[in-house]
């Protein structure tokens, strides 16, 4: 019944932008963390989660989202969230999860910052 | 895909305006099936005239008598209800648009937008019911 | 309730998805009471959770049970009560916000009935026997047409 998630993954050097086109809910789970781990078996250390495809989260999705964030902690993954609308990036910060990932207005916001900080780092 | 029936039933005042909320649901239902976007639009207008038509002739905007939307997804199919409470029979199927009678104008309008259409006049009040196929039932020939 | 009246009632089956025409409904019954932006976004996502629930919870996901979704109006507020037929575990309490060290284990009830309790100016539910009743107020902006 839902609007089933699709999502696409294109390298915006230095990072991985997952693009996440319909619905985050419990029917988003496969789709999601399979996304998350073929990037992540390929190499991707930074990766941001680009929402603005998408105009209905609910809690089941956002508890998929908190898992993830729970592994790139643990495996030392970059992973960060853009794209949400006003009314999500409210959402998630009422449930605690922007004390865990970065959100950014947009993808360019976010691989821009992202960028910035890679090569600021020493050679 | 499960072959069970779902079946989703909204009421609604007799009050224009309200078919905007019927409108919103079977495109929401629609949506999900898998219709074109194209095919939604023409449900949605089927369903205003539809609305319009048991709030206007059916319940003669007695705003306290509801209109019944009554939406059943079947594997290949969305058939909707809309009931209202009308005593008589208010409509006779309309063959061609006749400028003369407005109230037609809305009848003929959903026999072009949907697959298949049936009106008919119950003890408890008229009914209209539209089909729409996810794979079209085409005319073997022109 | 001071003038309560019942503008639109909707059912449901008990299916994951579902939950989608129940915020419409309510959205374009907001829309035509000149609820918009932020505090309509608000009450989609509130009711979102709380049909979740009782799909997930009160129907234990039987399709052919429905949720019924009442939208209302008072002198004030636009109302909208979530009814499950409490065929299963229901949940009153409160959620808490996520602590990562300690991530809620598939709860995301908890989750949801913390969303609704932010969002929306006035929650009640009440258990009974045969159903929990969701019950939720959102104050009216002043200019509302009847």
């Amino acid at each position: 019944m839902a609007q089933e998630l699709k999502v696409t993954a294109r390298h915006v050097d230095p990072v991985m932008v997952l693009d996440l086109q319909g619905d985050v809910t419990m029917f988003a789970e496969a789709e999601l963390t399979r996304s998350y781990h073929l990037a992540v078996d390929n190499g991707a250390r930074e990766l941001v989660l680009n929402f603005a495809g998408t105009d209905y989260i609910n809690s089941a999705g956002i508890a998929i989202i908190i898992s993830l964030l729970t592994e790139a902690r643990a495996s030392g993954v970059s992973l960060v969230i853009s794209g949400l609308s006003s009314h999500y990036q409210k959402i998630f910060r009422m449930v605690g999860l922007t004390q865990y990932a970065e959100v950014f207005d947009t993808v360019d916001d976010a691989v821009r910052e992202l960028k910035s900080r890679t090569t600021a780092e020493p050679a | 895909m499960s072959s069970e029936k779902r079946i989703i039933h909204l009421h609604i005042p007799s009050e224009l305006g309200y078919e905007k909320v019927a409108m919103g649901a079977a495109r929401s239902v629609a949506q999900a099936m898998g219709f074109s976007g194209d095919r939604i639009l023409d449900l949605q207008t089927a369903v205003a005239e539809a609305c319009t038509n048991a709030m206007e002739h059916g319940n003669l905007l007695n705003a306290a008598q509801r209109v019944e939307v009554v939406m059943t997804v079947e594997e290949n199919a969305l058939a909707i209800d809309v009931n209202d409470k009308g005593a008589d029979a208010h409509f006779a199927e309309p063959q061609i648009y006749d400028h003369n009678k407005h109230r037609g104008m809305g009848m003929y309008i959903i026999k072009q937008l949907v697959d298949e259409v049936q009106w008919s006049s119950r003890p408890q009040g008229g009914q209209v019911r539209m089909v729409i196929y996810l794979e079209p039932k085409e005319d073997a020939e022109n | 309730m001071p003038n309560k009246k019942r503008l639109v009632e909707l059912r449901i089956p008990s299916i994951f998805g579902y939950e989608k025409v129940a915020m419409v409904t309510v959205m374009a019954v907001a829309a035509r009471l000149g609820m918009s932006g932020e505090r309509a976004e608000d009450l989609r996502t509130a009711v979102a959770e709380a049909c979740i629930n009782a799909i997930e919870y009160g129907n234990r996901e039987d399709a052919g049970t429905p949720v019924t979704i009442t939208v209302s109006i008072d002198d004030h507020h636009l109302i909208v009560d979530v009814r499950d037929r409490a065929l299963g575990e229901t949940r009153p309490h409160m959620g808490r916000m996520v602590d990562l060290q300690n991530p809620p284990s598939g709860t995301h009830a908890n989750m949801g009935l913390f969303l609704i309790h932010h969002l929306v100016d006035k929650v009640d539910i009440v258990c009974r026997d045969n159903g929990t009743h969701v019950h939720m107020a959102m104050r009216l902006p002043e200019m509302v047409l009847h």
